[in-house]
């Protein structure tokens, strides 16, 4: 795909959504006229709005074929995926798209100004890898990181999805990160979570902290949000 | 939950898959697409947006929302003449 592609593909998706979901027309729409108002002498990585843009797109596009399934054939189909790709798309995705999201406007200028950056990618590229080889599935969206306070949704092969939200140890605010952290999963109904802290530069305890996880998405109740650390 | 096959949409959309097999076989290619682009940025981090997008450094962005502004300057135009043409 041209860079230049990538505006009008948001056009098109937007009208091919309009009928049959409008929500997220609008919602294409605003991303799309919101771009409009960067000055791009002012936007110091443009990879990072192509990533969040090209994830957007492969979205909607999948949002689109689930919808021209029929109701059986979609029950039948979403019944073969895995617990975190089914929460993304069945709960997450269209509760932000139908939603007011009060971070959306914070959000678009650190994708604007770069200030966005992925320093734990490597953290989440880890867990990702040790969560497939124990069967486990995982979801890492930009709308989740930068709406929801999540990092990854992660779930045991037989456990429910789980979010979690990384943050370095060095940070003195960590409690208070924390409490806003939970606010904003509740405020997204997501029932469950785990904050971790940790500490950069050592990456020994990336399996204990996958056995946390993959224990929490198994045992964890509804409405509880726990902390750890691991340094 | 179907698309109507309106002209509108018919443009849209190439095909409209009319059995249950090809509809299975659009949404599992729909979703294999969205599972490569989260591999790939976890694989590659940023960098991967180059495996997909061409010309970044481009002037798409200074380009964008170019078309937007045609047509309510020509309504405004249109508009701002039309008082004359009556009162004429």
């Amino acid at each position: 795909m041209q860079a230049s592609e990538i505006e009008p593909k948001l056009k098109q998706l937007s009208l091919m959504t309009a009928e049959v979901e409008p929500a997220l027309a609008n919602r294409l729409e605003e991303v799309r006229r919101w771009i409009k108002d960067i000055r791009p002498g002012l936007l110091t990585r443009k990879s990072l709005l192509v990533g969040f843009l090209l994830e957007l797109i492969r979205d909607t596009e999948f949002w689109l074929k689930l919808k021209l399934l029929t109701e059986s054939e979609r029950q039948l189909f979403l019944q073969q995926l895995p617990g975190t790709v089914r929460y993304w798309y069945e709960f997450l995705f269209p509760k932000w798209f139908n939603e007011d999201d009060p971070r959306f406007y914070k959000w678009k200028q650190k994708l604007r100004s770069g200030e966005y950056v992925q320093e734990d990618n490597y953290l989440i590229e880890a867990i990702a890898h040790q969560v497939k080889m124990r069967e486990g599935s995982i979801v890492h969206r930009y709308v989740a990181d930068l709406s929801m306070a999540t990092d990854v949704i992660v779930s045991s092969n037989k456990g429910r999805p789980l979010c979690v939200q990384l943050t370095t140890m060095s940070d003195h605010f960590s409690n208070d990160k924390y409490n806003d952290w939970k606010d904003t999963l509740r405020q997204w109904q997501i029932e469950r979570g785990v904050f971790v802290s940790y500490n950069p530069g050592q990456d020994k305890f990336i399996i204990q902290l996958v056995n946390v996880v993959l224990h929490n998405s198994n045992h964890l109740q509804g409405e509880k949000y726990l902390k750890f650390s691991f340094s | 939950m179907y698309f109507n096959t309106n002209e509108n949409k018919s443009m849209m959309t190439t095909s409209i898959p009319v059995t249950t097999k090809e509809r299975f076989e659009e949404i599992w290619q729909a979703l294999q697409a969205v599972e490569q682009l989260q591999a790939d940025r976890l694989k590659w981090g940023l960098d991967h947006v180059d495996l997909y997008v061409e010309n970044i450094d481009g002037d798409w962005l200074e380009r964008w929302g170019e078309e937007d502004s045609l047509e309510p300057f020509d309504l405004e135009q249109l508009r701002e003449k039309l008082p004359q043409l009556t009162d004429s």
